[in-house]
Parts: C-alpha cells; structure tokens; sequence
C-alpha cells in the first residue's frame, strides 16, 4: 500500500525501535481514507498531511497524552478519551486554544503556535473514522482568527515556521551585571523573571496583573504598554502618585480595637472586603459592617514603593521592556536613553 | 451530685458555644475522642484507626444506611475526608463547595461555595478535604488560595491568593494540616515546570508565616542535585498531607516527584528533595533532616503518600517508625527522630524498576528509561497504589495498605519548559505485568518486617482509602461501587453494599449520642479512574456512572442499643 510506503520513508529517519508501533498507528490512522470512500483513497494523501499528524502525534504525546489527561494514543485517562469522538476540526481548535471552562483543561494557545494547533487538530482528528477529515484541521480557522494566521498554518516550509513560532524556553537563572554601559539595554524576559520571580513570596505578582496573571489587589500594570518608557519608569519609582482612588490605603477599626489597613475590594450590604496588605501575600478580609468602628482613608499607597533601592538600573529597564512588550516572542527593545 | 451535674452541663456549653474549637489539645489528643475525626488521618499519627466499636464482627450484618448526602456536583466525584467535631460535620465537595452537616442526619446547617477564579483548573476538581480548629474551616483552593471560614456560620473570614495558578499550574487539592498556631498548606504542581512549596500560616490572622522550598535554591545545600536551571521549575509539591509528631515536635511531609516526570536529562543529580520524606520544625519551617527514596526519579514514583507514624517495640525496645508507602509499589521504614533508615519491603509483586536496596535503603540498578524508546516498568505511573491512604491498628499491630499489579511502557520526550506550563516529559501506557494477570489487593503487615499476615484480592484496582476500628473492622469500597468491611485479622469479607457509585474518597467513623457511623464517599474522582478500563477491558460498559454521595451507615436503633 502506499500510506504504508510514505510512512516508510518518513520514519526511516526516526529510530529503529520506533518504526513498529508508527506503523500500526499510521495504518490505524489511516483505516477511514482506506474504507470511508467519502475521505478519498489512501493514494490521494498528501505526505505533508502525514507529516503533519504525525508532529501532532508527537505533541499530543509530550503534552496531552498522559493518563493523567488523555491518555496514550487518545485511549483516554483521567480526562475524556479522544478516540474515535469525530470531532469537527472548528471545535478541536477553539478547545486547545481556549480550554473548558471550569475543567483541567487549559488553553493552549500561549504555548502552541498556530501551526502546531492546526497539526494537534489534524492528529485527532486522524484517530476517529467519524467527523471531520483530517485536512479540515487546514481550513481557513473561524471568523475570529485573523486570515494571517491561516496563511501561517498553511506554509509550505510548516516544519520550520513552528520551530520559529514556539515559545521560548524561559528556564535561564537571570542575571544581573554590576556595571554597565550607556548601552544599556532592557530585556523583557529578565523583566518578566523579577515581576514573576516566584523564588520568593511575594513580588510585583503578589498585588499586580500583567496579561491576565498576577494579583488581583492593585492596578493591572498591562496598561502601562501604552506609555512611553520613562513614564513607566515614573510610575515604577513613585506608586504613591497614582490617582486611582480605587487602590488608595483605607484603615478599617474593629469593635475589639484591631486595625486593618490595605484596599478596599467590595462592599456588599452585610460586610465590606479589604486586601489587607500589612503583610504579604496580601489578605483579603471580609469584615462584617456590624464589626466595624471606623473607615478611614490614609495618605500614601499600600504599594512598598522602595524600588529605586530596591532593583539596580538594569533591573528597572528589564521591567519596562517587561512592560512594554505583548508578547515575549517578540520582545520590546528599551535603551537607557529612552528613560531619562 | 446536683452540683456535679451543674458544673458538666456548663463546660458542655462552654464546649459548644467557645467559638475556639476544636483547640489545638484537642487535634494533638484526638485518640482521646473517638467520636470525632478531627484530622485527615483521624490523628496526626495518620493511622486512619478509630477506637469505636459498637459496629463489630456480629451485628455488622444489619449494618445499615442510615442518610445520604448530594453535593450536587458530580465533575470530581468524592475525594474528601469528612471532619466531625462535637456533631457537626463538615465535608469539601468538588469544585470547593463546603457544607457544615448535622452528623446524625445530613441536613445543612450551611454551606459555602467557593468562586473559582480561573478557567482551567490543573490536576482535578475534587479535593480531599478540609481542616477545622479554633473555630474556623480552614481549606486550599482549585485555584491555589488559602481561606478561613467561621465554622459556626460559614461565613468567610478571609481569601489569601497564595501564587496566581495561572503563573504556577499549582492549586491546592488536599486539607492543610494545623500544628499549634499555624495552618500548613501543601500544593499541587509536580507535572508542571513549577517549584514545590509548603506556606504556613497564622491561624488566627492568616498572616504569612514561612515558606519551604521544596528545591534548594543557590547557595541552599541540595541545589548541586539538580543542574543549574531547573530549581526553580523541577516540581516536587507536597500534594497530599503530612504528619506531625507532639515528641519529636517534628511535622513530616512526602515530596512529590520532579517535573518532568520523565524525560530527565535537563535535571541531572539526585533531584533533592523531590520523592523524599523531609522533616520539618513546624515552628520555624527549617528542615531537619530528609530521606530520599527515590533519587532522580523517571517514574513519575512520588513520595506524596501519607507518613505513618508507629511507635513500635521490638524485644522491649521502643521503636518510633515512620512507615511510607512510595508510589514506586515499595515501602520504606524510617526512625522518624533520626531520619535513618530501618528496613524496607515490596507491596506489590510486579516491580522492574530497581534490583533491592543498599544497607541504606537505597534502590540500586534503577532502570533507564532513554528519550524516544518505549521502556515497560512496573508498577505504572499511577503507583504500586495511588494516594488513597493506609491504615494502622493499634490493637491488631497491623498496617494495612493496598497494591495494585499494574505497569506501563514509558515514552519519554523533551518538552519546552515554560513556567506554569504542563511538563510531563512523555507519555505512558498502562498494560498488565508482562507475565502475571492485573489484579489489585488488600494485605496486611507488619509494619517494621513487612511479614504480611493475609491479602485480600480485589478484581481492579483500589482507589478508596482504608479504615480500620476498635472491634477489628477494616472498612473499604472499590471502583464498582460495592462499600465493603473486612475481617482485619483475617482479610475475611464481613459485609458489603452496593453504593451505585465508585469508591475514590477517605472512610471515617464517629459516634454521636452513642450511635457510631460510617460514612464512606462515593463518586470516582480519582484522576487515575480512567485506568481500570485500559488496563481491564472487561470492566468496560460495567462501571458505575458519576456520583458525589456521602453514603453513612448505622447499624438499627435497637441493635445499636444491644451493642452497648
């Protein structure tokens, strides 16, 4: 047969040991163009769709298909079984990139490209005999997704643009030099490192979000995006200049004396929910309002605000690239001189 | 007399209207109040033994159902471990829903049902349970926070966000343990590029206290064991709960394995303190000693499991044990003062993965398992037994625990390693033993020899916890829904019913007016669950559908009475 034959040729690249059990997924992959007439004859795959399922395979492997999820081979595990579910490739997509809400399933789209979500889709959809053809999974995505993104998953060279798309590894110890030069350069991952860095307590992530991850106690610093550099170098340095009343320092007194202190989260019509920040990670507090003496508002912010102490220039620069950048794929460059 | 009378009638108030109960007395001396379970492991010795005994060996017979709770969530079925203070119980459904229940007849008193922050949930949605002291219900969160709530009322206290999940792939799925004035909070996280931790807390503030790493960091004795990247992203959670000891003022703690769990070659070194017992001061939070069972893990063979501390004599001589089940199917047997190594056995017969110990306990010859080849290792990657817990009974000198004779062929593969992001490293296939039928069982040891006096053998796999009693009853169910209690000196099956519903939670029994109960959770939620139909293709179309019941059993008013 001549899947058998394709197949051939694109594992003998691949260890010995490996051919077997490809040879047997293949062929079972491929039984509905072999018997379902409507998916068209073996003879009339293309070799790039079966390299295509079979990069998918492989992702499946490292990330879905243990049986914790969905098991080896889509046989399922603690999640669903995938086998033989016939899906439609429109939903396959939407679920990898968004996930189920409210199950484990999580989204995928931050760390696969689309390439390599359109070879997932391909490699599921090869392990039904009902639902979509596998060459669905190349079908212009839905209304949502911009038309580039097709063109992208559509590339002759696919093999090479995925590896250009997938995320970066971050796994590196950051580093900071102790001199500098005017040279001197911000990096958005160094920067990503300081406001995540999950090696101590708390941090900027304690009471700050950033694209969607972080506290939920003070502004979401995603905004900063949009301002010049040393705006945001600004803000960094003097929190208590902010104008947002909505995180300014509230001091609660109980009946029995205890004073809390931190920003308000939300007042319902039987008690009031204060972040208290006197220690950290910040305590959220629901404090009933037939408990409460007095509510004050003080001067200052509930942000630390040492930070000209606290981090080195470099550090500085590396959360302004951190904040200046979308996506880190492609990170934003910040010089020296674009702060002063 | 009178006066007798008065005085009893105003410390029960007390009792009941000091908003600070259950003290810390109480939780450290809970042997003392059967009726109760007042820890997860009923005391913090984790021997799942409760010295009741009005249900016995005669009269279990008429035992009997006697209320049925719904927690009207069935996505993670029924994990917990209910508590039981003073008639009250309190019970953590799935997806954080709590209810405070009369324990004589299961209505609600209140209930609490947690916001979930995110969308995608790591691990599972059900949890093991909760902790209840000084008045307040203390639990971990789906999405990784720490709460307290009023234990009278339900009302929360307080909401602390311990990491974003969505910046960790951790949350927290079993009860935090309350040693003094803190609550310890474990965390999830071992198939995800995420750094274990242990946070204490205030119980009354719920103030920050300390953290452990479960990794070392630069300059921390350890870090050489792990390369130079990977410290802040190799796994290691204390997923399930420790134990803590009043003597050695020691809290004791099973690390979960390295992430990833199987490609290992970014990770080389012993991979401390992943797959260890570590011994904690838990006032300070400082170590004090550890034991490392499985050094760099490529199994995915956690040390999670429960400590169970045993104080046992041999020829006159005190022995203060710490007896461990490893997911690895092996048991390791520890002198819980010193962290030395006593002795260790097989619980389950099919095991490849290493050739015996050295004098020190540790595995020689561990297989290899390479990148892009399929290696069979027994047991499986969901263990020689999962994390549903043993049992040990001070009057039978007996530890009962669980195996399952089940192994998988591994495939590991290089993965991106992005933190917060799944980092399992390969995939696994669940078979049964090349040359043996799969099968799952209930032994009974010697908990210091491993000398198993019977075996009890179940058709699939166990993944309900173990209870045993003061009339020597071992009371269990299995993944077809049948609650069943064994003879626990003889293995032999005494009772059993059918729930309708896979057994995948922690038994307990309590007594309220001289009644004694049994409440067994019902509703599979093990994350393993999908296991038996793989690895027992007969099983398929005869399991039961999802649940989430607390089924509690009595025996009938009269026989109850006769009993007495």
């Amino acid at each position: 047969m001549s899947f058998a034959f394709w197949n051939f040729k694109f594992e003998i690249q691949q260890t010995r040991r490996f051919i077997a059990l490809s040879f047997l997924l293949f062929a079972f992959c491929l039984l509905p163009f072999a018997f379902n007439e409507p998916r068209a004859s073996a003879n009339h795959i293309p070799p790039q769709l079966m390299v295509n399922i079979e990069k998918g395979r492989v992702l499946y492997a490292g990330s879905c298909g243990n049986s914790y999820c969905h098991g080896s081979e889509g046989k399922g595990g603690g999640g669903p079984k995938l086998l033989n579910k016939g899906f439609r490739a429109t939903y396959l997509r939407r679920v990898i990139s968004e996930g189920v809400n409210g199950t484990a399933m999580p989204g995928f789209k931050t760390r696969f490209s689309t390439e390599e979500i359109t070879q997932l889709v391909a490699y599921l959809l090869s392990l039904s005999s009902d639902g979509d053809n596998p060459t669905a999974a190349f079908a212009p995505p839905a209304a949502a997704a911009p038309q580039g993104d097709f063109a992208a998953a559509h590339g002759d060279n696919g093999a090479t643009a995925a590896n250009a798309n997938a995320p970066k590894a971050i796994a590196h110890v950051s580093s900071v030099p102790s001199n500098f030069t005017v040279d001197l350069r911000g990096d958005a991952q160094a920067g990503r490192e300081i406001f995540f860095e999950s090696a101590v307590v708390a941090t900027c992530r304690s009471c700050h979000t950033v694209n969607g991850v972080g506290g939920k106690v003070a502004s979401d610093l995603t905004k900063l995006r949009a301002l010049p550099p040393r705006d945001i170098l600004r803000k960094i340095l003097a929190p208590q200049d902010s104008k947002e009343d909505k995180y300014g320092l509230l001091a609660v007194t109980i009946k029995d004396g205890t004073v809390y202190t931190g920003v308000k989260r939300d007042e319902g019509a039987q008690d009031l929910r204060l972040f208290d920040t006197s220690s950290l990670p910040p305590i959220s507090r629901t404090l009933l309002k037939s408990e409460i003496a007095k509510t004050e508002k003080k001067t200052g912010s509930a942000c630390p605000g040492n930070y000209a102490e606290k981090f080195t220039l470099k550090q500085l620069l590396d959360l302004i690239a951190f904040f200046k950048t979308e996506d880190l794929r492609k990170p934003a460059a910040v010089s020296l001189r674009e702060i002063f | 007399m009178t006066c007798i009378r008065v005085i009893a009638f105003a410390l029960l108030c007390s009792l009941v209207a000091n908003a600070q109960e259950p003290s810390w007395e109480r939780l450290v001396n809970s042997d003392k109040e059967p009726q109760n379970w007042l820890n997860y492991g009923g005391n913090q010795a984790s021997h799942r033994f409760s010295s009741l005994d009005q249900i016995n060996k005669t009269n279990i017979k008429q035992l009997t159902t006697t209320w049925m709770f719904q927690t009207g969530e069935l996505r993670g079925g029924l994990n917990a471990t209910p508590m039981v203070v003073d008639g009250v119980m309190y019970l953590m459904g799935p997806m954080n829903r709590v209810f405070a229940l009369d324990a004589t007849n299961g209505q609600i008193l209140w209930k609490y049902f947690y916001k979930i922050s995110v969308q995608g949930i790591p691990y599972q949605r059900g949890s093991r349970g909760l902790a209840v002291a000084y008045g307040k219900v203390y639990f971990g969160t789906l999405d990784n926070h720490f709460v307290a709530l009023d234990a009278k009322t339900g009302r929360e206290l307080w909401d602390i966000e311990i990491q974003d999940t969505k910046q960790c792939g951790c949350n927290v799925t079993s009860p935090p343990v309350v040693v003094k004035d803190k609550v310890i909070v474990g965390g999830t996280g071992g198939e995800h590029a995420h750094r274990g931790y242990l946070n204490a807390f205030d119980a009354k503030t719920g103030k920050h206290l300390w953290r452990f790493y479960t990794i070392p960091g630069p300059g921390e004795p350890g870090f050489e064991t792990w390369g130079e990247k990977m410290w802040k992203y190799g796994g290691g959670p204390a997923w399930l709960v420790g134990s803590y000891d009043a003597e050695t003022n020691l809290l004791y703690w099973g690390i979960g394995n390295p992430s990833s769990d199987f490609y290992d070659e970014f990770r080389p070194g012993a991979n401390l303190y992943t797959n260890s017992i570590i011994a904690l001061n838990p006032d300070t939070g400082k170590m004090q000693w550890y034991y490392q069972e499985v050094p760099h893990d490529m199994y995915d063979f956690d040390s999670a499991y429960e400590c169970v501390l045993i104080d046992h004599e041999v020829n006159g001589q005190k022995q203060k044990l710490l007896v461990h089940p490893n997911k690895g199917g092996y048991t390791w047997v520890i002198d819980r003062t010193t962290g030395k190594y006593l002795n260790s056995y097989a619980h389950v017969d099919n095991i490849t993965w290493f050739k015996g110990v050295d004098k020190d306990g540790k595995p020689q010859q561990m297989q290899k398992v390479l990148p892009n080849e399929k290696t069979y290792v027994c047991p499986s990657a969901a263990g020689g037994r999962n994390w549903e817990a043993s049992s040990y009974s001070p009057r039978t000198k007996l530890w009962y625990n669980m195996g399952w004779e089940v192994c998988n062929i591994i495939s590991p593969q290089k993965q991106d390693i992005v933190e917060g992001q799944p980092l399992f490293g390969g995939s696994m296939e669940f078979v049964a033993p090349k040359d043996a039928k799969a099968t799952g069982h209930i032994d009974a040891y010697d908990p210091l020899t491993g000398k198993r006096s019977w075996r009890f053998m179940t058709k699939y796999m166990n993944v309900c916890s173990l209870l045993s009693t003061g009339s020597d009853l071992l009371f269990s169910g299995d993944v077809l829904g049948e609650a069943f209690a064994l003879d626990a000196k003889t293995g032999e099956k005494l009772w059993a019913f059918n729930t309708g519903a896979s057994l995948s939670g922690s038994p307990i029994t309590y007594s309220v007016n001289g009644k004694q109960y049994v409440a067994m959770p019902t509703g599979m939620g093990s994350l393993v669950g999908g296991l038996t139909e793989i690895v027992w293709p007969e099983a398929a179309g005869k399991l039961p559908e999802a649940a989430s019941t607390l089924v509690v059993f009595a025996l009938p008013d009269g026989v109850a009475k006769g009993a007495k």
